[in-house]
């Protein structure tokens, strides 16, 4: 009784991330913090769904849901180191491009979107000795 | 005595069963269709090599889901023998999913990876000789 | 009418409408990197699809090749042309149009006619009662492999499985011939990018950690084709994706340097060699090509064991083929056939 419920709380709060990675990466005004959202977002909603099922699966305990419990739990592990990974990845490509961020500016307060805030977009804080 | 309204109201009822039922029973082969014709859409129309390529994609893939869709059974199972406690094989036909369809698509799907890699192999040549992976402009500067 | 559905067709249905959407804006959208990548999407969908319908090896092929292979080899192509489409689409105007009244017509066609074939998922459909119940009651008796799958692929349709092998063999020769050349003066690179060295300490650790476990992971799906979804070409993809992992976690070099071209040839020849080989093997011991009961007295075992191990060495081969294959299109497509830079 009480693993059902934990189970349905696992799975639930995986959902809840999940839609919360999304929302941020539709709203978030520029490259980074989306890629962000969905790196920090999808690992964590990944692992606390999977973590549901293994918990979903080891209600009735015998060997066999022991060694599918231990396959998943590789999968899980799998996905937290790939992808953050990943997502360092892109951020770091995009870094290497000079793809400009966001910036606050005083007569834009409280819009968001690329397109509301282009002029608010530079560059100014690479370092100039970045290896090219 | 039935009146009219309630023979159109039951007929509207017939035809929405019938139509729901005619869905639910072939939507894999509706599915397939649409996709088909929407790869076909991207391999003609759109001038973009890349594009379709991209249809090309497409269209192979809802070739492979019409034919794996056709092999599925309800009820079924993976089609991997199971064995009893007593390691006799369990020998039910019904029990396993059509195993024939699997073995050709694994083969197609692979086949469509190498289709695919010659396809940009192609496609990077074009762009080297010609400058430009529009069509238009390929015919363009083919004529000159 | 009653319709038991014990499939769960709400699922199939919304992941059908997300593959047409998915569809649909790969081919709409302007930049080419997110066609390529929405495509990739596409790809994860359908193997979601396929494993709900019990089609697990084909899920896992599509998993591995589709969604992940093309997913880059389509990205180390968009590095050499142009990555965007020409926003100007008067040219698709005319007669392209008359194509898509065609298209229509034809669907709807298509459409009825589906009122002729059998029920989805009807296990009294002619697809399921002519000759497959055959090859489930037998293929564990003849042999000895409870992946009805690997059994049919290798030794019942064993001769398609080698063609395929060569096509794909035939495929990486195409690319190379296509692609390679030496000289550095006429490259034409669209977008320039910044050399490397060597990536940093982030990937680093991670490849170090994945790649190896990787490795034996393939080799456990290609010997345990057997007894669990999986196989030559599943163990010989992942393998090959090993590889293309290194290269993207430090440069094309570096791998090449652990794994060189001509050992990749000699793989890719090597692998439809063996399956060709077995063949050859058993014709020589007097029965069919690719009997493999032939091998029986050779090893001195049973007939059914002989099957089973015949097709053990040809998911050998056909791994070791397909392993190769996937690098060396990597090695290719990611660098214009220079070799020198990849993704």
């Amino acid at each position: 009784m009480i693993l059902d419920i934990l189970v349905i709380i696992a799975m639930l709060s995986g959902l809840l991330f999940f839609v919360a990675t999304t929302v941020g990466i539709i709203r978030f005004p520029d490259f980074y913090s989306r890629v962000h959202a969905a790196g920090k977002g999808d690992t964590l909603s990944t692992t606390v769904f999977l973590g549901g099922t293994i918990i979903y699966l080891l209600r009735d305990f015998s060997g066999d849901t022991l060694l599918t419990a231990g396959k998943l739990l590789l999968i899980v592990f799998y996905i937290f180191i790939a992808s953050p990974t990943a997502t360092h990845a892109i951020i770091d490509a995009g870094y290497e491009f000079r793809v400009p961020y966001w910036t606050r500016s005083s007569t834009h307060k409280g819009t968001e979107g690329d397109e509301a805030n282009e002029e608010t977009m530079d560059n100014g804080f690479y370092p100039e000795d970045l290896k090219g | 005595m039935i009146s009219p309204r309630a023979v159109i109201w039951k007929t509207g009822c017939d035809i929405m069963d019938d139509l729901f039922y005619f869905i639910i029973s072939k939507y894999n082969y509706w599915g397939a269709i649409i996709l088909l014709f929407i790869g076909l859409y991207g391999m003609i129309v759109r001038n973009n090599l890349m594009k379709k390529i991209i249809g090309m994609v497409i269209f192979q893939t809802a070739i492979l889901l019409f034919f794996v869709s056709i092999g599925v059974k309800r009820g079924a199972t993976v089609p991997i023998i199971k064995f009893s406690p007593d390691k006799q094989p369990l020998l039910d036909p019904a029990a396993y999913a059509n195993p024939l369809p699997h073995v050709l698509i694994l083969t197609a799907i692979v086949v469509g990876v190498a289709v695919l890699g010659v396809a940009l192999a192609l496609l990077q040549k074009i762009q080297r000789v010609h400058g430009t992976i529009e069509e238009d402009e390929i015919l363009e500067d083919m004529r000159k | 009418m009653t319709w038991d559905a014990s499939l769960l067709w709400q699922f199939d249905i919304l992941v059908l409408i997300m593959m047409v959407i998915c569809a649909v804006t790969a081919l709409a959208l302007e930049g080419l990197l997110s066609s390529a990548i929405v495509t990739g999407v596409y790809s994860f969908l359908i193997c979601l699809m396929w494993t709900h319908m019990m089609a697990v090896d084909v899920a896992f092929t599509e998993a591995a090749v589709g969604a992940a292979i093309s997913t880059v080899i389509f990205l180390g192509t968009a590095q050499y042309i142009s990555r965007w489409i020409k926003k100007d689409r008067s040219k698709e105007q005319g007669i392209k149009q008359l194509t898509i009244v065609i298209a229509v017509i034809c669907a709807v066609m298509m459409l009825n006619a589906t009122r002729d074939l059998p029920d989805w998922a009807n296990p009294a459909s002619p697809a399921s009662t002519h000759l497959s119940p055959g090859y489930i009651e037998q293929a564990y008796h003849e042999t000895a492999t409870p992946n009805v799958v690997t059994a049919v692929l290798a030794d019942y349709r064993g001769y398609d499985t080698m063609f395929e092998a060569v096509v794909v063999f035939a495929a990486a020769l195409v690319v190379m011939v296509l692609l390679r050349r030496t000289s550095h003066k006429h490259r034409k690179v669209l977008h320039l990018r910044p050399k490397r060295e060597g990536r940093d300490t982030v990937l680093r650790g991670a490849a170090q950690s994945i790649i190896p476990v990787m490795q034996i992971f393939a080799l456990y799906v290609l010997f345990h084709g057997h007894y669990s979804p999986g196989g030559g070409f599943q163990g010989g993809v992942i393998f090959g994706a090993s590889f293309i992992l290194l290269a993207l976690c430090y440069n094309l070099k570096f791998s090449m340097n652990r794994f060189r071209e001509h050992l990749v040839l000699w793989c890719c020849a090597g692998g439809v060699l063996l399956y060709a080989g077995i063949g050859a093997a058993c014709l020589g011991l007097g029965w069919n090509f690719l009997g493999y009961a032939a091998l029986a007295d050779l090893l001195g075992i049973s007939g059914k064991m002989a099957r089973s191990h015949g097709i053990l060495a040809v998911e050998v081969g056909v791994g070791i083929t397909v392993m190769a294959v996937m690098v060396s299109l990597y090695y290719d497509l990611a660098s214009g056939g220079d070799l020198e830079d990849g993704l």
